[in-house]
């Protein structure tokens, strides 16, 4: 049962208000709003480079949110939470790759807005030279890059995220950033300003 | 292999993700990656990935195109909850049902092979069809002189003892759950 295959209609038709639904969770719904105002906007961004796919980030930003609720989780604190909750969704991640073909996987999909003036195109094009650049790593190595420079992650949250031992995080990262660099065109010298060069 | 490391790293990071590095509170960390090659690369490729970010979520409120609110992610996982619980909850059924066609089939597929020759010319019309009394009467001798390592018994044997442990299951199962 999937969290996706709820329509908004079936919730019209449902006998839902205010207290009238039993508690299903064992988190209440105040304690969850709080939890999903401060997380659903980075766990969409983390979804959404790593697949490189808006829409199908919000279907797993909801299906992540479903799993966790269901979830036994060992401990209350906020930030044991929200590393289970990015774990959730990097495993949702990884199955969804699994079903693609290996070509479709690697590829960047058309992702990007579209540009109204000059500024606008630059900074798209900039994306877009990410976006290829970025679809181009392993899931692995997006996974890491992006919770580390982006989450601001530990390398053992990292660990714990990826299914991973600490000690590997450091040279992964460090293959990861590496490699990313190569991409898209290496870094000038001492820069550290600037962004991505095309 | 060795991977260089430089202590100042993570300062750079907290001076990215707070916005420090921008302004004039990040000058002496962007000159300090001005002259250090790994935290040059770091700022690099963080400040991609962050720009990214903020761009990304950007077009989304440009767009209109918010994330879900709380209240409906709440509900549909709510709803999706309660389905999976009733589906859960009828599985024993369902297990049941599919038990009682299999068994429902072997007992016919036992019974037709068993009067196979009786059937036949009852459906051929000839002069070996049988009145239906005769048939039945017919069958309970059959069943009375079979051997048990003839497959026909063997089928309805099987069949049966399987709708008897179907049922004992089942009674198993509505008693717990009581």
């Amino acid at each position: 049962m999937s969290i996706r295959e709820i329509t908004v209609a079936e919730l019209d038709s449902a006998n839902l208000a205010a207290g009238a639904a039993e508690q299903v969770f064992r988190m209440d719904e105040q304690t969850f709003r709080a939890f999903y105002e401060k997380t659903a906007r980075p766990l969409w961004s983390y979804l959404r480079r790593l697949l490189n796919n808006a829409t199908l980030a919000d279907d797993l930003l909801q299906e992540s949110y479903y799993r966790f609720l269901r979830a036994d989780l060992k401990s209350l604190e906020e930030a044991y939470q929200r590393n289970y909750l990015f774990r959730i969704a990097t495993n949702l991640a990884r199955d969804h790759w699994r079903r693609l073909p290996r070509r479709e996987s690697m590829q960047a999909t058309a992702d990007e807005g579209a540009a109204i003036d000059d500024h606008v195109v630059e900074q798209a094009e900039q994306r877009s030279d990410l976006g290829r650049a970025f679809s181009r790593l392993r899931p692995q190595e997006r996974e890491i890059l992006w919770l580390a420079y982006v989450e601001g992650s530990s390398h053992r949250e990292i660990a714990e995220v990826v299914g991973l031992k600490a000690a590997s995080i450091r040279l992964l990262l460090f293959r990861a950033r590496r490699k990313l660099l190569r991409l898209l065109g290496g870094a000038p010298a001492g820069s550290s300003k600037s962004g991505p060069h095309r | 292999m060795k991977i260089s490391q430089c202590s100042r790293e993570s300062e750079l990071l907290d001076a990215l993700r707070s916005g420090r590095w921008s302004n004039a509170w990040g000058e002496e960390i962007r000159r300090h990656a001005a002259t250090c090659a790994l935290c040059a690369e770091v700022a690099f490729v963080a400040q991609a990935l962050q720009d990214d970010d903020v761009f990304a979520s950007a077009e989304r409120q440009r767009q209109g195109t918010g994330l879900p609110s709380a209240g409906l992610v709440w509900w549909k996982a709510q709803r999706a909850a309660r389905r999976a619980a009733e589906q859960q909850a009828v599985q024993p059924i369902a297990l049941a049902e599919r038990a009682a066609y299999a068994s429902g089939g072997l007992t016919a597929l036992g019974v037709t092979l068993w009067q196979w020759p009786r059937l036949a010319g009852w459906m051929r019309g000839a002069k070996t069809a049988v009145p239906v009394g005769e048939w039945f009467h017919g069958l309970g001798r059959a069943l009375g002189q079979s051997s048990p390592g003839h497959l026909p018994w063997m089928l309805v044997t099987l069949s049966v003892a399987a709708a008897l442990t179907v049922l004992a299951l089942a009674a198993y199962v509505l008693c717990r759950e009581e």
